[in-house]
């Protein structure tokens, strides 16, 4: 997998854009759509994070979610966790924000054209993989199934929920499953579970069946893409899934977070064993990662 | 690169007049000199601040200067700190954020990066090595670090070859010393300095590595009497490299060693080895590729205002691998794996060369001790015999 980026001119000095829109996704995520005030970022394609942050507070690597047809306006779907992305949540309409960016690797799109795509999202890590999910529904000729999995705590939890639902009116394969239906049980229709537990009946049964066709061809193999993005147990149990299921390794691809600084490969925290989150990743292939995942603490 | 490398021979004066020479032309000279009890660098104006007769006695955790009155100037080995502090500066100032209410644009004003010709005269072939390590991070990565960049530039290296290495020391193992090697294109000049004590001062052979260093070397040839090196002094020069080489006993097999590190993640050595270690970061340092960086946010009491500034960081503390809110690496023994295995193994993946130099720092500075060249032989050893929990046994 080879994909190209482009270095932004000054990637360590943040610009400023202002809150155009924010939306409450759930209790604790909000989506801000952000315009440039002063400055802006040059393009980005799917996949690419900014250092976005608060002047006094910090900043945080986040995933741009809004489309990648939109240069201009740049939406970003954030988790109220830390210092900066508690204040970050609470950003009013009109208020500046400070970003850097895009950096790393985006999502290969190209190489999953012409077969099946999964994507398989823990928690927020839809956010990540909306850009992607939009430009396959877009261009989507040039793919088979589009499956979505979306794994959830509780119903609440589930962001994007009303986008999911209009993706499942254009044909989109959308599974979503939560841990715990919680009290209002008897309002969720959806799955109860881990989101792994989705996988065999959604895309099994395509590899099944390309698999059958053409029995020993290694080429069949190459038909489902996937696309992950989620906590690091919910990717690792998905990739094992996804490779029993006989997905090749190379055409599985995960977004990674780790402590990204200066998002330039040059301040060391993004390490995981030899890979630099912020310049290799954030988004890798199974083959790439190999068992850094599975090896504790690295 | 000059069209010829002939070596010329000065005497202590004539080095003195090299740093009369570097400061007319507009550098500002930094070198060792005693400070504190240690080798330290400092600016550096008369060849009589070097470190006279000064020789370095370093151990597992320890390290002593004593003065043995011999004629040389650069008897030692290495400081507790190369060059990086003045190349890639421990606390830096890298811009001001200016935002009155939240709907404002942040103004944000860029910290002039330094300015200004450097010339520094006796850095070991060790620590040029290590130069080249953090040109590689900091400068040709996607993205260049615009103060390194500036620390770089106008900067003239003049390497002094190693001649009485410590016990410490294991640049032989790691390709990087005594000598610097014909592969190292970065500096000017290549001094190795030459000491009889039965013959007066110390001499020095002094050999151009650079169009710039070859011009200096004209200028110097004009304002001090240079003598041409004879097959003596080159049989000589050969007979200390020989001897500084065979006076090193620290050893590191690195054969396949990238592999050893990787194949060594679940060895029982690492939580050994934290019942040692106290996390405390000393080796992270003291180490001259070490170059990972925080970045901290100051505010005025307004929240108008917002300094940004830029530490060192090391990958000991428990801060340094934090993602949400929980650190990556929370046992002392993951970082210290992740720490060696980074010098040793996985710097290969990210920069096409090793992270260690072998210059031994990290076992002097290391309180407790702890000796990378003793522990490495149990990884390897594990890691051929395909086990993956053998228990330390420190030197085999």
């Amino acid at each position: 997998m080879t994909v190209t980026m482009r270095p932004a001119r000054a990637p360590d000095i943040p610009i400023s854009y202002g809150v155009l829109e924010r939306s409450d996704e759930t209790h604790d995520v909000a989506t801000l759509r952000t315009y440039p005030v002063a400055g802006r970022l040059p393009s980005f394609a799917p996949g690419q994070f900014s250092m976005i942050g608060i002047a006094g507070v910090g900043e945080v690597p986040i995933s741009i979610s809004s489309p990648a047809d939109d240069d201009t306006a740049h939406s970003y779907t954030i988790r109220a966790i830390g210092a900066v992305t508690q204040r970050l949540v609470r950003a009013g309409v009109g208020d500046v924000v400070t970003v850097r960016g895009p950096f790393g690797r985006p999502w290969d799109m190209a190489s999953a054209e012409g077969g099946d795509v999964a994507f398989i999202a823990g928690g927020i890590g839809i956010a990540p993989l909306r850009a992607a999910i939009e430009e396959v529904v877009r261009d989507r000729q040039r793919y088979g199934r589009i499956i979505v999995l979306v794994g959830a705590t509780t119903p609440d939890n589930v962001v994007f929920r009303p986008w999911l639902e209009s993706l499942r009116q254009t044909g989109v394969d959308v599974r979503l499953t939560v841990d715990r239906p919680g009290p209002d049980a008897s309002s969720w229709f959806g799955n109860v579970g881990l989101v792994t537990e989705l996988i065999v009946d959604a895309v099994g049964s395509v590899s099944r069946v390309v698999q059958d066709d053409n029995p020993g061809d290694e080429a069949t193999r190459d038909r489902l893409s996937a696309f992950l993005c989620g906590p690091d147990a919910m990717m690792m149990a998905t990739v094992v899934e996804l490779e029993q299921l006989g997905v090749d390794p190379d055409h599985i691809q995960l977004t990674l977070e780790r402590n990204m600084q200066c998002a330039i490969g040059t301040c060391g925290h993004c390490q995981l064993g030899g890979l630099l989150i912020c310049r290799d990743g954030p988004v890798v292939t199974a083959t790439q990662l190999g068992d850094a995942l599975t090896t504790s603490e690295l | 690169m000059p069209t010829e490398r002939t070596p010329v021979i000065i005497d202590i004066k004539g080095l003195q007049v090299l740093v009369d020479v570097l400061i007319e032309q507009g550098n500002e000279v930094f070198g060792p000199q005693v400070i504190d009890d240690v080798i330290a660098i400092r600016p550096l104006t008369s060849v009589d601040q070097l470190p006279a007769g000064w020789t370095d006695d370093q151990g597992a955790g320890r390290y002593r200067l004593h003065n043995d009155h011999s004629h040389g100037r650069f008897g030692y080995a290495v400081g507790p700190q190369a060059w990086k502090p003045l190349l890639h500066e421990p606390t830096l100032h890298t811009l001001s954020m200016t935002q009155s209410h939240a709907a404002d644009p942040v103004e944000v004003h860029v910290t002039a990066t330094r300015k200004g010709r450097r010339a520094f005269l006796g850095v070991r072939p060790c620590e040029l090595e290590a130069i080249v390590r953090l040109d590689t991070v900091l400068l040709r990565g996607p993205n260049v670090d615009r103060a390194y960049r500036s620390a770089r530039s106008d900067l003239m290296l003049i390497v002094v070859n190693c001649t009485v290495p410590a016990s410490t020391c294991f640049c032989t193992a790691m390709n990087t010393g005594p000598r610097v090697s014909e592969n190292v294109t970065i500096h000017d000049l290549e001094i190795t300095e030459l000491v009889n004590e039965h013959d007066g001062g110390p001499r020095y052979v002094v050999t151009p590595a650079s169009r710039q260093g070859a011009e200096i070397l004209d200028v110097l040839g004009s304002r001090t009497s240079t003598v041409a090196m004879t097959n003596q002094d080159a049989l000589d020069i050969e007979a200390g490299f020989r001897r500084a080489e065979s006076s090193i006993e620290r050893h590191v097999d690195t054969k396949e060693l990238h592999d050893v590190m990787i194949a060594s993640s679940e060895n029982a050595l690492w939580a050994e080895l934290a019942d040692r270690c106290l996390a405390c970061g000393n080796c992270t340092a003291v180490c001259p590729t070490c170059f990972c960086t925080s970045v901290n946010e100051i505010t005025d009491l307004s929240g108008t205002t917002t300094e940004r500034w830029r530490h060192w960081d090391s990958c000991f503390s428990l801060e340094f691998s934090r993602v949400g809110n929980a650190p990556v690496r929370s046992s002392v023994a993951s970082r210290y794996r992740h720490w060696l295995t980074h010098k040793l193994g996985t710097w290969h993946d990210q920069f096409d060369e090793s992270g260690c130099v072998g210059c031994g720092r990290c076992i002097t500075w290391c309180p407790v001790g702890i000796d990378l060249t003793a522990e490495i032989p149990a990884l390897r050893t594990a890691a051929l015999s395909g086990g993956d929990s053998r228990p330390a046994s420190g030197d085999q």
